[in-house]
Protein backbone atom coordinates (compact mmCIF):
# COMPACT_ATOMS: atom_id res chain seq x y z
CA UNK A 1 0.00 0.00 0.00
CA UNK A 2 1.27 3.46 -0.54
CA UNK A 3 0.95 5.66 2.22
CA UNK A 4 -1.84 7.99 2.26
CA UNK A 5 -1.49 11.62 1.87
CA UNK A 6 -3.97 14.87 1.22
CA UNK A 7 -2.87 17.79 -0.97
CA UNK A 8 -4.58 21.38 0.16
CA UNK A 9 -3.68 24.27 -0.35
CA UNK A 10 -0.61 26.00 1.37
CA UNK A 11 -0.34 28.08 4.76
CA UNK A 12 2.21 30.33 5.41
CA UNK A 13 3.69 28.50 7.82
CA UNK A 14 4.02 25.35 4.77
CA UNK A 15 5.49 28.04 2.88
CA UNK A 16 7.48 28.91 5.75
CA UNK A 17 8.79 24.85 5.98
CA UNK A 18 9.65 25.06 2.42
CA UNK A 19 12.19 27.70 2.66
CA UNK A 20 13.61 26.22 5.33
CA UNK A 21 13.80 22.24 3.87
CA UNK A 22 14.97 24.36 0.42
CA UNK A 23 17.89 25.96 2.41
CA UNK A 24 19.24 21.92 2.99
CA UNK A 25 21.41 21.37 0.26
CA UNK A 26 20.71 17.67 -0.08
CA UNK A 27 17.32 19.00 -0.68
CA UNK A 28 18.11 22.18 -3.31
CA UNK A 29 20.38 19.70 -4.90
CA UNK A 30 17.56 17.18 -6.15
CA UNK A 31 15.08 20.04 -6.28
CA UNK A 32 16.51 23.09 -8.98
CA UNK A 33 20.11 23.72 -7.10
CA UNK A 34 20.97 27.39 -6.32
CA UNK A 35 21.15 30.56 -8.39
CA UNK A 36 24.18 32.81 -8.96
CA UNK A 37 23.78 34.37 -5.87
CA UNK A 38 23.66 30.64 -4.02
CA UNK A 39 20.71 30.52 -2.89
CA UNK A 40 17.86 27.69 -3.72
CA UNK A 41 16.09 28.22 -6.53
CA UNK A 42 12.25 26.92 -6.09
CA UNK A 43 9.75 27.21 -9.14
CA UNK A 44 6.70 29.21 -8.80
CA UNK A 45 7.41 31.59 -6.04
CA UNK A 46 10.77 32.45 -3.85
CA UNK A 47 9.35 31.16 -0.47
CA UNK A 48 11.44 33.78 1.76
CA UNK A 49 10.16 36.74 -0.40
CA UNK A 50 6.65 35.80 -0.16
CA UNK A 51 6.97 35.25 3.48
CA UNK A 52 8.02 39.03 3.34
CA UNK A 53 5.83 40.14 0.83
CA UNK A 54 2.34 41.68 0.74
CA UNK A 55 -1.11 39.51 1.01
CA UNK A 56 -1.24 40.98 -2.82
CA UNK A 57 1.67 39.26 -3.34
CA UNK A 58 0.43 35.92 -1.71
CA UNK A 59 -3.09 36.03 -4.04
CA UNK A 60 -0.93 36.01 -7.13
CA UNK A 61 0.95 33.18 -6.52
CA UNK A 62 -2.13 30.84 -4.92
CA UNK A 63 -4.81 32.26 -7.17
CA UNK A 64 -3.03 32.12 -10.48
CA UNK A 65 -5.22 29.78 -12.57
CA UNK A 66 -2.20 28.42 -14.87
CA UNK A 67 -0.53 27.71 -11.58
CA UNK A 68 -1.88 24.42 -9.29
CA UNK A 69 0.09 24.28 -5.94
CA UNK A 70 -0.42 22.17 -3.27
CA UNK A 71 0.97 21.24 0.17
CA UNK A 72 1.39 17.32 0.73
CA UNK A 73 0.50 16.53 3.99
CA UNK A 74 0.81 12.65 5.09
CA UNK A 75 -1.89 11.03 7.86
CA UNK A 76 -0.29 12.14 10.61
CA UNK A 77 -1.45 15.51 9.58
CA UNK A 78 2.15 16.56 8.93
CA UNK A 79 3.12 18.63 6.10
CA UNK A 80 5.69 16.97 4.00
CA UNK A 81 6.46 18.04 0.69
CA UNK A 82 4.37 20.09 -2.11
CA UNK A 83 3.33 19.83 -5.56
CA UNK A 84 2.75 21.83 -8.94
CA UNK A 85 0.97 21.62 -12.02
CA UNK A 86 2.03 24.38 -14.38
CA UNK A 87 -0.71 24.39 -17.14
CA UNK A 88 -0.60 25.38 -19.93
CA UNK A 89 -4.74 25.52 -21.01
CA UNK A 90 -4.61 25.98 -24.58
CA UNK A 91 -3.03 22.45 -24.87
CA UNK A 92 -4.90 21.19 -22.23
CA UNK A 93 -1.48 19.61 -20.59
CA UNK A 94 0.29 20.94 -17.41
CA UNK A 95 4.04 19.91 -16.07
CA UNK A 96 4.22 18.49 -12.69
CA UNK A 97 6.94 19.63 -10.46
CA UNK A 98 6.73 17.68 -6.72
CA UNK A 99 9.37 18.06 -3.70
CA UNK A 100 8.97 15.69 -0.49
CA UNK A 101 10.83 18.14 1.81
CA UNK A 102 10.81 15.89 4.46
CA UNK A 103 14.18 13.74 3.47
CA UNK A 104 13.27 10.90 6.85
CA UNK A 105 10.20 10.18 4.36
CA UNK A 106 12.26 9.95 1.41
CA UNK A 107 12.50 6.38 -0.59
CA UNK A 108 8.68 5.90 1.73
CA UNK A 109 6.62 6.22 -1.74
CA UNK A 110 5.46 9.58 -0.39
CA UNK A 111 6.42 11.23 -3.82
CA UNK A 112 4.37 8.32 -5.68
CA UNK A 113 1.12 9.23 -3.65
CA UNK A 114 1.76 12.79 -3.73
CA UNK A 115 1.73 12.19 -7.55
CA UNK A 116 -0.66 10.27 -7.89
CA UNK A 117 -2.59 12.96 -6.00
CA UNK A 118 -1.73 15.69 -8.16
CA UNK A 119 -2.31 13.46 -11.60
CA UNK A 120 -6.37 12.38 -10.10
CA UNK A 121 -6.37 16.22 -10.05
CA UNK A 122 -5.35 16.96 -13.25
CA UNK A 123 -7.27 14.55 -15.03
CA UNK A 124 -10.36 14.82 -12.99
CA UNK A 125 -11.14 18.09 -11.69
CA UNK A 126 -9.28 20.13 -13.82
CA UNK A 127 -10.10 17.76 -17.34
CA UNK A 128 -6.26 18.14 -18.63
CA UNK A 129 -4.95 15.85 -21.58
CA UNK A 130 -1.81 15.26 -20.54
CA UNK A 131 0.85 15.67 -17.73
CA UNK A 132 4.64 15.65 -18.43
CA UNK A 133 7.72 15.79 -16.12
CA UNK A 134 11.12 16.87 -16.81
CA UNK A 135 13.58 14.58 -15.02
CA UNK A 136 17.23 15.26 -15.65
CA UNK A 137 19.30 12.78 -15.51
CA UNK A 138 21.07 12.88 -11.68
CA UNK A 139 17.51 12.72 -10.29
CA UNK A 140 17.59 8.89 -10.80
CA UNK A 141 14.78 8.21 -7.86
CA UNK A 142 12.75 10.36 -9.64
CA UNK A 143 12.86 9.23 -12.93
CA UNK A 144 12.49 5.48 -11.14
CA UNK A 145 9.48 6.88 -9.67
CA UNK A 146 7.50 8.62 -12.54
CA UNK A 147 8.15 5.32 -14.67
CA UNK A 148 6.62 3.39 -11.75
CA UNK A 149 3.55 5.67 -12.12
CA UNK A 150 3.39 4.83 -15.33
CA UNK A 151 4.89 8.26 -17.28
CA UNK A 152 6.40 7.00 -20.88
CA UNK A 153 9.45 8.31 -21.96
CA UNK A 154 8.33 10.69 -24.87
CA UNK A 155 12.31 12.30 -25.53
CA UNK A 156 15.44 12.24 -23.94
CA UNK A 157 17.79 15.39 -24.35
CA UNK A 158 21.56 16.16 -24.24
CA UNK A 159 22.33 18.56 -22.38
CA UNK A 160 19.48 20.37 -21.37
CA UNK A 161 20.20 21.20 -17.76
CA UNK A 162 22.52 23.12 -16.32
CA UNK A 163 23.74 22.42 -12.78
CA UNK A 164 27.40 23.45 -10.92
CA UNK A 165 28.58 24.52 -14.25
CA UNK A 166 27.58 20.91 -15.53
CA UNK A 167 25.33 20.90 -18.06
CA UNK A 168 23.28 17.24 -17.63
CA UNK A 169 20.68 15.19 -20.25
CA UNK A 170 17.00 15.21 -18.99
CA UNK A 171 14.19 13.11 -19.99
CA UNK A 172 10.88 14.35 -20.73
CA UNK A 173 7.72 11.70 -20.01
CA UNK A 174 4.25 12.40 -20.39
CA UNK A 175 0.98 10.77 -19.43
CA UNK A 176 -2.01 10.97 -21.43
CA UNK A 177 -5.49 11.07 -19.76
CA UNK A 178 -6.82 8.05 -21.68
CA UNK A 179 -3.79 6.32 -20.15
CA UNK A 180 -3.56 7.12 -16.78
CA UNK A 181 -6.77 5.31 -15.49
CA UNK A 182 -5.49 1.65 -16.62
CA UNK A 183 -1.84 2.56 -14.83
CA UNK A 184 -3.25 4.20 -11.85
CA UNK A 185 -5.30 0.54 -11.53
CA UNK A 186 -2.36 -1.12 -11.92
CA UNK A 187 -0.15 0.89 -9.55
CA UNK A 188 -2.59 0.35 -6.91
CA UNK A 189 -3.54 -3.21 -7.40
CA UNK A 190 0.12 -4.30 -7.02
CA UNK A 191 0.44 -1.85 -4.21
CA UNK A 192 -2.42 -3.78 -2.65
CA UNK A 193 -0.38 -7.56 -3.57
CA UNK B 1 25.24 15.17 -37.16
CA UNK B 2 23.34 12.46 -37.68
CA UNK B 3 19.70 12.52 -37.74
CA UNK B 4 18.06 8.43 -37.57
CA UNK B 5 14.58 7.40 -38.04
CA UNK B 6 13.17 4.47 -36.83
CA UNK B 7 9.77 3.33 -38.33
CA UNK B 8 7.77 0.11 -37.07
CA UNK B 9 4.97 -1.56 -35.85
CA UNK B 10 3.80 -1.34 -32.76
CA UNK B 11 5.80 -3.95 -29.83
CA UNK B 12 8.61 -4.49 -32.67
CA UNK B 13 10.71 -2.56 -30.38
CA UNK B 14 11.10 0.69 -32.38
CA UNK B 15 11.38 2.51 -28.60
CA UNK B 16 13.45 0.26 -27.07
CA UNK B 17 16.11 0.03 -29.83
CA UNK B 18 15.98 3.99 -30.86
CA UNK B 19 16.57 4.57 -26.86
CA UNK B 20 19.95 2.25 -27.39
CA UNK B 21 21.32 3.41 -30.56
CA UNK B 22 20.53 7.70 -28.72
CA UNK B 23 22.26 6.40 -25.93
CA UNK B 24 25.48 5.00 -28.05
CA UNK B 25 25.60 7.51 -30.02
CA UNK B 26 24.98 10.33 -28.04
CA UNK B 27 21.77 11.40 -29.85
CA UNK B 28 18.81 13.21 -28.70
CA UNK B 29 16.09 10.66 -28.62
CA UNK B 30 12.39 12.00 -30.04
CA UNK B 31 9.24 9.58 -29.09
CA UNK B 32 5.97 11.05 -28.69
CA UNK B 33 7.69 14.51 -28.19
CA UNK B 34 7.01 14.87 -31.63
CA UNK B 35 3.51 15.48 -31.52
CA UNK B 36 3.81 17.25 -28.49
CA UNK B 37 6.20 20.20 -30.34
CA UNK B 38 3.90 19.94 -33.30
CA UNK B 39 1.20 20.42 -30.74
CA UNK B 40 2.39 23.67 -29.70
CA UNK B 41 2.94 24.73 -33.17
CA UNK B 42 -0.82 24.22 -34.10
CA UNK B 43 -2.13 25.31 -30.58
CA UNK B 44 -4.20 22.48 -30.00
CA UNK B 45 -3.92 19.21 -27.23
CA UNK B 46 -1.64 16.59 -28.41
CA UNK B 47 -4.49 14.43 -28.32
CA UNK B 48 -5.48 15.88 -31.70
CA UNK B 49 -2.64 14.93 -33.04
CA UNK B 50 -2.39 11.38 -31.48
CA UNK B 51 -5.87 10.80 -33.38
CA UNK B 52 -4.58 11.61 -36.81
CA UNK B 53 -1.90 8.77 -36.85
CA UNK B 54 -4.02 6.24 -34.66
CA UNK B 55 -7.62 6.81 -35.81
CA UNK B 56 -7.50 6.96 -38.95
CA UNK B 57 -8.52 3.71 -39.59
CA UNK B 58 -10.65 3.11 -36.64
CA UNK B 59 -13.07 5.89 -38.30
CA UNK B 60 -13.30 3.52 -41.16
CA UNK B 61 -13.62 0.23 -39.24
CA UNK B 62 -16.38 1.85 -37.48
CA UNK B 63 -18.44 3.07 -40.80
CA UNK B 64 -17.47 -0.54 -42.21
CA UNK B 65 -19.23 -2.06 -39.10
CA UNK B 66 -21.69 0.40 -38.99
CA UNK B 67 -22.85 -0.30 -42.99
CA UNK B 68 -22.41 -4.24 -42.18
CA UNK B 69 -25.09 -3.77 -39.02
CA UNK B 70 -27.42 -1.64 -41.73
CA UNK B 71 -27.21 -4.23 -44.12
CA UNK B 72 -27.40 -7.26 -41.66
CA UNK B 73 -30.75 -5.55 -40.25
CA UNK B 74 -31.87 -4.99 -43.60
CA UNK B 75 -31.05 -8.36 -44.51
CA UNK B 76 -33.29 -9.78 -41.45
CA UNK B 77 -36.29 -6.76 -41.21
CA UNK B 78 -36.39 -7.55 -45.45
CA UNK B 79 -36.15 -4.24 -45.84
CA UNK B 80 -34.04 -3.43 -48.60
CA UNK B 81 -32.21 -0.26 -50.28
CA UNK B 82 -29.41 2.79 -48.80
CA UNK B 83 -28.04 1.18 -45.87
CA UNK B 84 -26.43 4.54 -44.52
CA UNK B 85 -30.23 6.41 -44.65
CA UNK B 86 -32.24 3.40 -45.00
CA UNK B 87 -34.92 2.29 -42.14
CA UNK B 88 -32.88 0.94 -38.63
CA UNK B 89 -30.43 3.72 -38.73
CA UNK B 90 -33.07 5.45 -35.65
CA UNK B 91 -31.69 2.02 -33.31
CA UNK B 92 -28.25 3.47 -33.39
CA UNK B 93 -27.59 5.58 -30.13
CA UNK B 94 -26.43 9.25 -30.73
CA UNK B 95 -23.01 9.06 -29.86
CA UNK B 96 -22.37 6.87 -32.63
CA UNK B 97 -23.26 9.23 -35.42
CA UNK B 98 -21.02 11.75 -33.54
CA UNK B 99 -18.20 9.71 -33.35
CA UNK B 100 -18.60 8.33 -37.14
CA UNK B 101 -18.70 11.88 -38.31
CA UNK B 102 -15.67 12.61 -35.80
CA UNK B 103 -17.65 15.35 -33.72
CA UNK B 104 -17.35 13.60 -30.52
CA UNK B 105 -15.60 16.48 -29.08
CA UNK B 106 -12.52 16.09 -26.66
CA UNK B 107 -9.13 16.79 -27.17
CA UNK B 108 -9.80 14.79 -30.66
CA UNK B 109 -11.03 17.54 -32.72
CA UNK B 110 -10.91 18.36 -35.90
CA UNK B 111 -7.28 19.28 -37.79
CA UNK B 112 -7.37 19.62 -41.03
CA UNK B 113 -4.48 17.64 -42.98
CA UNK B 114 -2.92 20.96 -44.14
CA UNK B 115 -2.32 22.31 -40.77
CA UNK B 116 -1.57 18.84 -39.16
CA UNK B 117 1.06 17.90 -41.83
CA UNK B 118 2.82 21.66 -41.54
CA UNK B 119 3.21 21.12 -37.99
CA UNK B 120 4.52 17.86 -38.33
CA UNK B 121 6.83 18.80 -41.40
CA UNK B 122 8.29 22.02 -38.99
CA UNK B 123 8.97 19.46 -36.28
CA UNK B 124 11.14 16.99 -38.44
CA UNK B 125 12.69 20.03 -40.13
CA UNK B 126 13.54 21.55 -37.32
CA UNK B 127 15.19 18.43 -35.65
CA UNK B 128 17.03 17.82 -38.75
CA UNK B 129 18.50 21.44 -38.74
CA UNK B 130 19.44 20.38 -35.14
CA UNK B 131 20.84 17.20 -36.45
CA UNK B 132 22.17 14.50 -33.63
CA UNK B 133 18.38 12.90 -33.33
CA UNK B 134 16.92 9.17 -33.18
CA UNK B 135 13.46 9.90 -33.98
CA UNK B 136 10.46 7.70 -34.06
CA UNK B 137 7.65 7.06 -36.03
CA UNK B 138 5.77 9.90 -36.88
CA UNK B 139 6.41 9.57 -40.91
CA UNK B 140 9.72 11.34 -40.34
CA UNK B 141 10.78 8.87 -43.03
CA UNK B 142 9.03 10.53 -45.31
CA UNK B 143 8.89 13.77 -44.46
CA UNK B 144 13.38 13.95 -44.23
CA UNK B 145 12.77 11.02 -47.53
CA UNK B 146 15.94 13.29 -49.37
CA UNK B 147 17.04 14.86 -46.21
CA UNK B 148 21.55 15.11 -46.05
CA UNK B 149 22.97 12.70 -43.19
CA UNK B 150 19.67 11.11 -42.43
CA UNK B 151 19.30 7.30 -42.27
CA UNK B 152 15.46 5.65 -42.43
CA UNK B 153 15.55 2.26 -40.36
CA UNK B 154 12.56 0.15 -41.22
CA UNK B 155 11.44 -2.53 -38.58
CA UNK B 156 9.39 -5.87 -38.68
CA UNK B 157 8.32 -8.20 -36.24
CA UNK B 158 5.75 -11.49 -36.26
CA UNK B 159 2.75 -10.57 -34.77
CA UNK B 160 3.41 -12.92 -31.46
CA UNK B 161 6.25 -10.88 -30.73
CA UNK B 162 4.56 -7.68 -31.11
CA UNK B 163 1.41 -8.99 -29.09
CA UNK B 164 4.03 -10.22 -26.06
CA UNK B 165 5.66 -6.66 -25.88
CA UNK B 166 2.11 -4.70 -25.21
CA UNK B 167 1.31 -7.92 -22.86
CA UNK B 168 4.52 -6.98 -20.73
CA UNK B 169 4.31 -3.41 -21.08
CA UNK B 170 0.58 -2.63 -20.70
CA UNK B 171 -0.05 -5.13 -19.33
CA UNK B 172 -2.95 -6.35 -21.89
CA UNK B 173 -4.71 -9.47 -21.79
CA UNK B 174 -3.69 -11.56 -24.88
CA UNK B 175 -6.94 -10.91 -27.08
CA UNK B 176 -6.91 -7.62 -26.16
CA UNK B 177 -3.18 -7.14 -26.83
CA UNK B 178 -3.72 -8.98 -30.28
CA UNK B 179 -6.77 -5.98 -31.34
CA UNK B 180 -4.50 -3.43 -30.15
CA UNK B 181 -1.89 -4.84 -32.41
CA UNK B 182 -3.85 -4.83 -34.98
CA UNK B 183 -6.11 -1.86 -35.08
CA UNK B 184 -2.83 0.52 -34.79
CA UNK B 185 -0.88 -1.36 -37.76
CA UNK B 186 -4.09 -0.83 -39.62
CA UNK B 187 -3.97 2.58 -38.07
CA UNK B 188 -0.01 3.43 -39.01
CA UNK B 189 -0.95 2.26 -42.77
CA UNK B 190 -3.78 4.38 -43.31
CA UNK B 191 -2.06 7.21 -42.14
CA UNK B 192 1.56 6.79 -44.08
CA UNK B 193 -1.33 6.07 -47.06
CA UNK B 194 -2.88 9.04 -46.48
CA UNK B 195 -0.20 11.34 -46.44
CA UNK B 196 2.44 10.49 -48.48
CA UNK B 197 0.67 7.46 -50.73
CA UNK B 198 2.40 3.91 -49.89
CA UNK B 199 2.75 1.52 -47.56
CA UNK B 200 4.87 2.00 -44.44
CA UNK B 201 6.57 -1.40 -44.70
CA UNK B 202 7.33 -0.85 -48.40
CA UNK B 203 11.11 -1.39 -48.22
CA UNK B 204 11.96 1.38 -50.99
CA UNK B 205 11.62 3.97 -48.26
CA UNK B 206 14.51 2.76 -45.71
CA UNK B 207 17.78 2.25 -45.99
CA UNK B 208 17.35 -0.59 -44.18
CA UNK B 209 14.79 -2.91 -43.01
CA UNK B 210 15.41 -5.12 -40.09
CA UNK B 211 13.41 -8.16 -38.99
CA UNK B 212 12.88 -7.92 -35.15
CA UNK B 213 11.85 -11.81 -34.91
CA UNK B 214 15.07 -12.67 -36.13
CA UNK B 215 18.13 -10.88 -33.89
CA UNK B 216 17.65 -8.56 -30.71
CA UNK B 217 17.58 -5.40 -29.77
CA UNK B 218 20.84 -4.72 -28.70
CA UNK B 219 22.28 -6.31 -32.35
CA UNK B 220 19.82 -4.30 -34.19
CA UNK B 221 21.02 -0.66 -32.02
CA UNK B 222 24.39 -2.06 -32.75
CA UNK B 223 24.00 -2.65 -36.76
CA UNK B 224 21.65 1.09 -36.75
CA UNK B 225 25.06 2.78 -34.91
CA UNK B 226 27.33 1.18 -37.46
CA UNK B 227 25.22 2.26 -40.49
CA UNK B 228 24.88 5.56 -38.77
CA UNK B 229 28.56 6.00 -38.52
CA UNK B 230 29.06 6.48 -42.24
CA UNK B 231 26.73 9.56 -41.89
CA UNK B 232 29.33 11.23 -39.79
CA UNK B 233 32.42 9.41 -41.94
Amino acid sequence: MFPEVTLVAPTREDVQRMAEWLNDPEVSTVWYGVGDDGKPLHTGYNPEALLSGSQDDWDHVFSDENRAIFSIYNDDGEHIGEGQLVIEWTLLEARADLLVGRKDLWHHHFGTSGLIGLLDHAFGPLGLHRVWVDVPEYNEPGMQMVQHVGFVVEGHLRKTHRKNDEWYDSSVLGLLAEEYPRRRARLTENAVT
Amino acid sequence: MPVITINGPIGCGSVTIGQMVAQEMNLNFVDRLFFTEASRIVGTPVGALIAKEQRVNRFKDRLGRFVQTMLERSAMSGVSGEPYFGRGIENLPPETYMDLTGEGGGVAQKLDDKTFIDAMSKVAHDLHQQGNAVIIGRGANHILADAAHTLHVGLLAPMEIRVQTLIDREHFEREEAEIHVEELERAREDFVQKFWKVHPNDASHYHMVLNMGKMSPKTAAEVIAHAAGDLTA
